[in-house]
């Protein structure tokens, strides 16, 4: 077991362990700091596996989006108020049927597939920004529009319910 | 690795430097003398005000989140720290060469609203959520403009590593670069010089530079863009109960931050390492004599400190700005030219 492995596991066990922290927290903004660390590690574990723009992708998006969702907390749990928003673990038996019937899945679909590399893909280059770019705008163009499209109607709806508000 | 060893020594110097530079330039704008007591025209008044600041003591409020209160400012200095990783010094120094330099830069330095936000929460203070909560809204809009100003570079350079970048902006690129970008004014690639600098190749590139400028001004907290920290309202901002150490990792971020603007500045805009004198003729050749190794840190760092300066420039000469006016000069100034700019390159690019 060499230090990448090491490093490997170490990403692996920080994100379950953080995983298990958001569902522990009783304060939201401590489950927000928890959802960080875990996406992190898996930003780790993508650099690992040398998928470097999909790293930095994770980082910029979710960095983001959870500090969105760190301002709801931080406006929710007003400490100042000393009236805390806690949070409690409710619902825990259908939770966990859930929780282990889609692990059941996963285990299953990924013991059952046989993953082979695409045939025209050589070893992973470092320099893969380039091709992925080709790749989005060319043979998955339609998708990356589709996506481009439904965020630009949830901003306009954004835009149009916060105007609504300020109108009345 | 290496990067780290010359950055981390730098930073220390370079901050005591700065805030000598700012207090001593802030006094000559308002008239003042600035610092004149500790050692020959005040040199020595931050190393005392650091010594000072480390002996401190450091004050934990009673009802602050213990754990989260001490870990933010470390969080802040790690993000802006981290975005030094990638910086290429010269042109055998190239950082940590990865392909996505310039992206990683960008994401990670957005991680030190988190810590911002940490550190103004788990104060427990009225002024410390206010200033958290105004930075998180400030750093969250300019990195719209920033974002974007910096993808006007990245499709005129066509590449996302910094390294890369700084090669197309000097004699040893492959790629023709042209007089202000225009073919028929003839090709400049043996000039090198300002010349092959991305605002002399692309001259558009210039005012996606201002507002790469104004929007790295408010992601590093400088007034006019202050407002996370506007002592006038909200004392101190996010870092109002830090006290000692502790408060001086927060500034050491703070300066820490505008260097890593300006040295992207550079980077991006104006050359990088590359020197700004170009060559004349077949004799005088100025850019093959001024390149090298500790050359490329020399220009690069002056180019960065010159940036600096400018910051601090505008951080005496203009006001605050009201909370609306600056999202208002964000999303309805900035974003929309900064998108019609980028358009622009892409046609530039296309004939």
């Amino acid at each position: 077991m060499n230090l990448k492995d090491i490093i490997h596991y170490f990403f692996l066990l920080l994100a379950a362990l953080a995983a298990v922290g958001i569902l522990m927290a009783k304060n939201v903004l401590h489950a927000a700091l928890s959802l960080i660390i875990c996406l992190l590690s898996i930003a780790g574990i993508f650099v690992l596996l040398h998928a470097e723009l999909l790293a930095v992708t994770q980082i910029m998006v979710y960095a983001g989006g959870v500090v969105i969702l760190m301002i709801f907390g931080v406006m929710l749990s007003s400490r100042v108020a000393n009236k805390p928003l806690n949070v409690e673990t409710a619902r825990k038996i259908p939770g966990f049927i859930t929780g282990a019937g889609l692990l059941f899945i996963i285990v299953y679909a990924l013991t059952t597939t046989s993953f082979s590399l695409h045939p025209n893909s050589s070893t992973p280059a470092s320099n893969n920004v380039r091709e992925i770019g080709f790749q989005l705008m060319s043979s998955y163009v339609a998708p990356l529009e589709i996506a481009g499209i439904l965020l630009l109607i949830s901003l306009i709806g954004a835009a149009v319910t916060a105007s609504f508000l300020i109108k009345k | 690795m290496s990067t780290l060893l010359f950055i981390l020594p730098f930073l220390i110097v370079y901050s005591i430097v700065v805030i000598y530079a700012e207090r001593k330039l802030s006094a000559f704008m308002q008239d003042r003398l600035g610092p004149m007591e500790v050692g020959p025209y005040g040199l020595l008044q931050t190393v005392a005000d650091l010594l000072k600041l480390l002996q401190k003591e450091e004050i934990v409020p009673a009802k602050a989140e213990l754990w989260l209160f001490k870990a933010a400012p470390l969080l802040i200095f790690v993000a802006v720290f981290a975005g030094f990783a990638v910086l290429p010094l010269s042109p055998s120094w190239s950082g940590s060469s990865i392909s996505t330099g310039l992206f990683f830069l960008l994401a990670i330095v957005s991680m030190d609203v988190i810590g911002i936000l940490m550190a103004g929460w788990s104060s427990n203070n009225k002024y410390s959520v206010l200033g958290a909560m105004r930075a998180a809204a400030q750093l969250i809009s300019y990195e719209v403009p920033l974002g974007l100003s910096v993808l006007c570079v990245v499709i005129v350079t066509q590449t996302l590593d910094l390294q890369a970048i700084c090669f197309q902006q000097g004699t040893h690129s492959h790629i023709p670069s042209y007089l202000l970008g225009i073919k028929a004014l003839g090709q400049t690639n043996t000039w090198g010089g300002f010349f092959t600098w991305n605002v002399f190749r692309m001259p558009l590139l210039f005012f996606a530079w201002i507002i790469f400028f104004i929007s790295s001004l408010a992601e590093s907290n400088r007034t006019p863009f202050d407002l996370p920290e506007a002592e006038a309202e909200i004392v101190a901002g996010f870092q109002t109960e830090y006290s000692g150490f502790r408060w001086g990792i927060i500034m050491l971020a703070e300066y820490a931050m505008m260097l890593l603007v300006s040295l992207l500045g550079t980077i991006l805009f104006f050359g990088g390492w590359n020197t700004p004198f170009p060559n004349m003729g077949s004799t005088l050749l100025l850019a093959d004599w001024t390149t090298g190794p500790v050359w490329g840190i020399f220009w690069m760092i002056l180019k960065a400190f010159l940036l600096v300066i400018t910051q601090i420039w505008v951080r005496w000469s203009l006001p605050r700005l009201r909370v609306d006016q600056l999202m208002s000069l964000s999303w309805k100034y900035l974003t929309p030219i900064s998108l019609i700019l980028i358009i622009l390159c892409g046609f530039w690019k296309l004939f």
